[in-house]
């Protein structure tokens, strides 16, 4: 079904909003997807994805503190929920097995 | 850090785009980026990075609303094709279209910077709304009425006066060079008055000495080479009586813009005249020689002030009068409002033709709209099929009306490319053939561009709406089925042929009036020779008369001069009032009354001019009385019969007295007898009646000889060198007489062109329409004609049954437009005081050149279609 997959950078950023919890909001997981994985991705790519978890339930977010480097606007702050983390479990899960059919059968590379 | 704010348009930008319960979130994310990026990337960079940021939202939040734009933008798309492929498919019908409304939006353009222009006269004071001159008849009064209007009145703010009469002075700068130019007297406060700008100078001050000069930008450079010319010195003959003074330069103003009334290059002070002992008349009510304006309390009534004046004159002049005209013309409305005075120095309009040429490019665009309404309505049976299909594929009306506007909004841009080129092209041409500059109507380019695209707009609605619904409102099934292809009798279109024949036919009657008006004004008998006569002006009142017998005897003894004239007026200028008491009678008609005006002519003058008299004789050098005779015209002779009796009915020897205020105050100027009667002649523009006249003897101002045509330019360069020998107070100019009499209305005459030309547009635009409707009623009619062929009608029976119906329109037109034609021609020739008469044969003749149009662009296509073989249309079926 369409509404429980989790595309790749879907993952990643919830992988990020569970790592930071709870202070995981959209710079911070951009500054952590540049640190931890090397990986650049624009703000608005991060806001969209962070929506498209949210409609899936995977997130959920409340208004945090204001900074005045924010124009004093508020943070959004997101948290991982169960069925978030379920997801990622389950993803997991099937890539490790998919990882232990793969070094059963080529073990050479190792 | 409040100084590194993200760029504002860009986060306002980003307000818009993005719903509200995210743009929190999202402005609060992205400004702390921003702030980041500015740390560590420096601040252009980071201004460039939060800007494509935000383009990415744009993008990505405007996503949602996008779905169905994306089909509506590829449906429009899809519009632009169809349009496109319509118009190269139908090429005839395009370049009918497309140059009849190019066309029509290029003269539209055209009239409008004209209209612009001449609206835009006098609207740069800064007081102007509260500005008004004092007039009555003439555009200036006496010196009085301003100045006491100012001082008795509280309402009256401010006053000011021009004397404009300073023609052609010797002005010689401290080089000796010589210029003649005109100078204009005024009040000190003149600059603060009027609001031209100055350069260097004090608005103020400057014209408070009296050897104070104020000179224009252009005059400073003629004479000194330079802007900076305050201080310099030149010496004016003629500003005051006929000495030479000293002047010094007190202010520079900018040239004065062409869109004033009052166009002068030289100012001295008004205050010379008070000193000047040749004018006698400054404290005089019954003289009319003086610009006055005034400038009232913004809450004032003129109209309460114009009654006024006769208080006014009743106390400080004449305490019996009981009449006085009085006219307060806003300044604002002075240009084109009062074109029909006797005499005025100033600049003028007509609104009368502002208002016809408004009317003829409305016109003319509603000719190209009908047009183009018509040729497309005409092709509704062959779209007929498309938007049958259209809507069966779930096309709603809303989105076939869309489409339909599309294309006249395609038809129109590109009209509107084609004027522009049209513009380019005759913008120069109409402007020297106006002598207009219409470049001038371009400044300000912001109101120009508004009502571009507001005709635009307009044009895009005509044309498109009537199609848009018509074609939109086809049901599908009746269509596609075949049953009823002929959608609609096209009653509406039928009207709207009806209605454009009827403009063209009233602007066929109108311009065919409007031209034997002008061959009639041209060839008309004026009652004298103005042929081969030249006119110089012999600088001041006493010059001419001082030098009369040396110059006439020089000029006799040259060969190719006929006879030598001198005149203090000339045919063309106006005649003057003021008072003549006839003998036997004590009461003499007041000043300012049009009973009696007085022309001055000098020695040989009408007998030169070839003006034929009824009685008596000319004035005769060789009688010294004959200073002092009169001669009337016909119409004086005739009004002195009317009023005076019959006693009058021989009127030779019977005495007139003169009465002016040339003296100082009002008394007799002159006494002299009646020695003629002259035929009428046109004394000045034939817009004006002849005025019932008392010829005066008085030879200065203008020199006139007639000269034998072959030796003109001959005869011209030893004038000139003469000139310098009899030490003329004026520079050396000549004109034709009859080129300057016809001057007088040279404007009209001009004007009366582009009517004619606009007119001519308009038809042939009109024809182009009749031209390609009548194509395609033939293109319908393909089938009836083939079955009736073979079932044997004839040819000529064919081209009739087509023309016919066409025909059947352009008679209905004819009787609506008889009677519109009719009334406005009558009230337009009413203009003119020697008028032809509009008779029969002018709307006979104009209908029947409409039905021969119509019958020639009609013939093309019906012939086509009677001699086509019948076997090709019907072989199809």
């Amino acid at each position: 079904m369409k509404g429980d997959h989790l595309g790749e950078l879907e993952e990643l950023i919830l992988l990020t909003v569970g790592s930071l919890h709870p202070h995981a909001y959209a710079p911070a997981i951009k500054d952590e997807l540049v640190e931890k994985m090397n990986r650049k991705v624009v703000l608005s790519s991060i806001h969209t994805v962070l929506n498209r978890l949210e409609n899936k339930h995977f997130v959920k977010s409340d208004f945090g503190e204001s900074t005045p480097e924010r124009g004093g606007k508020r943070k959004r702050y997101f948290e991982i929920t169960a069925e978030g983390f379920k997801a990622l479990e389950e993803l997991k899960l099937k890539r490790d097995a998919l990882w232990n059919n793969l070094l059963n059968l080529v073990p050479s590379y190792k | 850090m409040s100084f590194n704010k993200p760029p504002r348009l860009a986060s306002r930008i980003l307000a818009r785009v993005i719903s509200k319960e995210l743009y929190e979130e999202i402005s609060g994310d992205m400004e702390e980026e921003f702030h980041k990026d500015v740390k560590s990337k420096g601040k252009v960079r980071a201004q460039i990075l939060y800007l494509i940021e935000i383009i990415r939202y744009i993008r990505m939040y405007s996503g949602g609303r996008k779905y169905q734009s994306t089909n509506s933008l590829s449906m429009l798309q899809n519009y632009i094709k169809v349009a496109f492929r319509n118009l190269l498919k139908h090429k005839a019908y395009s370049i009918i279209n497309i140059s009849g409304l190019g066309v029509g939006l290029a003269c539209v353009f055209i009239i409008f910077l004209f209209i612009r222009i001449e609206t835009s006269y006098d609207k740069f004071h800064e007081n102007g709304k509260n500005i008004y001159r004092l007039q009555h008849g003439y555009g200036f009064i006496n010196a009085v009425a301003a100045t006491t209007y100012e001082r008795d009145y509280s309402e009256v703010k401010k006053s000011m006066r021009i004397h404009p009469w300073k023609k052609d002075l010797r002005i010689t700068l401290e080089n000796e060079d010589v210029y003649f130019e005109d100078v204009l007297m005024a009040d000190s406060n003149f600059f603060s008055f009027f609001s031209f700008p100055l350069i260097q100078g004090d608005a103020q001050a400057c014209l408070k000495d009296k050897n104070n000069v104020a000179i224009s930008k252009s005059f400073a450079e003629k004479f000194f080479g330079t802007n900076d010319a305050i201080g310099k010195v030149l010496r004016i003959e003629g500003a005051m009586a006929a000495t030479e003074l000293p002047f010094k330069v007190s202010a520079v103003f900018e040239d004065v813009p062409y869109n004033s009334h009052l166009q002068f290059d030289m100012v001295v002070p008004f205050e010379l005249l008070y000193d000047d002992p040749t004018v006698n008349i400054l404290n005089l009510w019954p003289n009319d020689w003086i610009g006055n304006y005034v400038q009232l309390e913004p809450k004032a009534d003129p109209v309460a002030l114009e009654d006024e004046y006769l208080n006014i004159w009743q106390k400080y002049w004449d305490p019996e009068r009981d009449t006085v005209m009085m006219d307060f013309m806003p300044l604002e409305d002075l240009y084109l409002n009062c074109y029909d005075l006797r005499s005025d120095y100033a600049k003028h309009g007509n609104a009368n033709q502002v208002l016809i040429f408004s009317a003829i490019a409305v016109i003319i665009l509603l000719i190209a709209c009908i047009n183009f309404m018509n040729l497309a309505t005409a092709r509704a049976s062959k779209r007929a099929k498309e938007v049958g299909v259209r809507k069966v594929m779930g096309a709603f009306r809303k989105q076939l009306i869309i489409q339909f506007f599309a294309e006249s909004t395609i038809m129109t841009i590109i009209a509107l490319v084609l004027s522009i080129i049209i513009l380019f092209i005759s913008i120069p041409v109409i402007s020297q053939m106006a002598d207009i500059n219409l470049l001038n109507g371009l400044q300000n380019l912001g109101p120009i561009l508004l009502v571009a695209f507001f005709i635009l707009v307009i044009t895009i609605l005509i044309t498109g709406s009537y199609p848009a619904l018509f074609l939109s409102s086809f049901q599908p099934v009746s269509v596609l089925s075949g049953s009823d292809a002929k959608q609609g009798k096209g009653l509406i279109r039928r009207i709207l042929v009806v209605f454009q024949f009827t403009i063209s036919i009233s602007l066929i009657i109108g311009a065919m009036v409007v031209y034997f008006q002008m061959l009639y004004v041209k060839q008309k008998d004026l009652g004298f020779q103005p042929e081969d006569v030249l006119v110089m002006r012999f600088g001041n009142a006493t010059a001419l008369q001082q030098k009369w017998h040396r110059v006439k005897n020089n000029l006799e003894a040259m060969s190719g001069v006929t006879s030598v004239m001198a005149s203090r007026q000339i045919p063309g200028d106006n005649a003057f009032y003021w008072g003549y008491k006839f003998e036997g009678f004590t009461d003499y008609e007041y000043p300012t009354g049009d009973a009696w005006l007085g022309y001055y002519v000098g020695f040989n003058t009408l007998d030169a001019l070839d003006v034929e008299m009824i009685m008596g004789r000319t004035f005769s050098e060789e009688i010294s009385t004959d200073s002092t005779a009169f001669i009337l015209n016909e119409s004086g002779w005739k009004r002195a019969i009317e009023l005076y009796g019959e006693s009058w009915e021989n009127p030779i020897g019977k005495t007139i007295e003169y009465y002016t205020t040339h003296s100082g105050d009002w008394a007799m100027d002159k006494k002299g007898v009646v020695i003629g009667v002259a035929k009428d002649f046109h004394h000045h523009s034939l817009q004006r009646p002849i005025d019932p006249l008392v010829i005066h003897n008085v030879n200065s101002r203008y020199l006139m000889v007639k000269v034998v045509p072959e030796k003109t330019s001959e005869v011209l360069t030893k004038i000139q060198g003469l000139w310098r020998e009899w030490d003329v107070p004026a520079g050396f100019n000549y004109e034709f007489l009859d080129e300057k009499f016809n001057a007088s209305y040279e404007a009209e005459d001009r004007f009366n062109q582009f009517i004619l030309i606009f007119c001519f547009l308009a038809i042939g635009i009109a024809c182009l329409g009749l031209y390609g409707l009548s194509s395609f009623v033939a293109e319908q009619r393909t089938k009836e004609i083939g079955i009736r062929k073979v079932l044997g009608a004839s040819e000529g029976k064919i081209v009739g049954m087509l023309s016919s119906e066409f025909l059947r329109l352009v008679v209905i037109a004819i009787l609506i437009a008889t009677p519109i034609a009719f009334l406005f021609m009558s009230r337009w020739l009413e203009n003119f005081a020697f008028r032809i008469n509009l008779s029969w044969y002018y709307f006979v003749l104009g209908s029947f050149v409409a039905v021969i149009i119509a019958v020639l662009t009609v013939s093309y296509h019906s012939i086509r279609a009677a001699t086509s073989n019948p076997v090709k249309s019907l072989r199809m079926e």
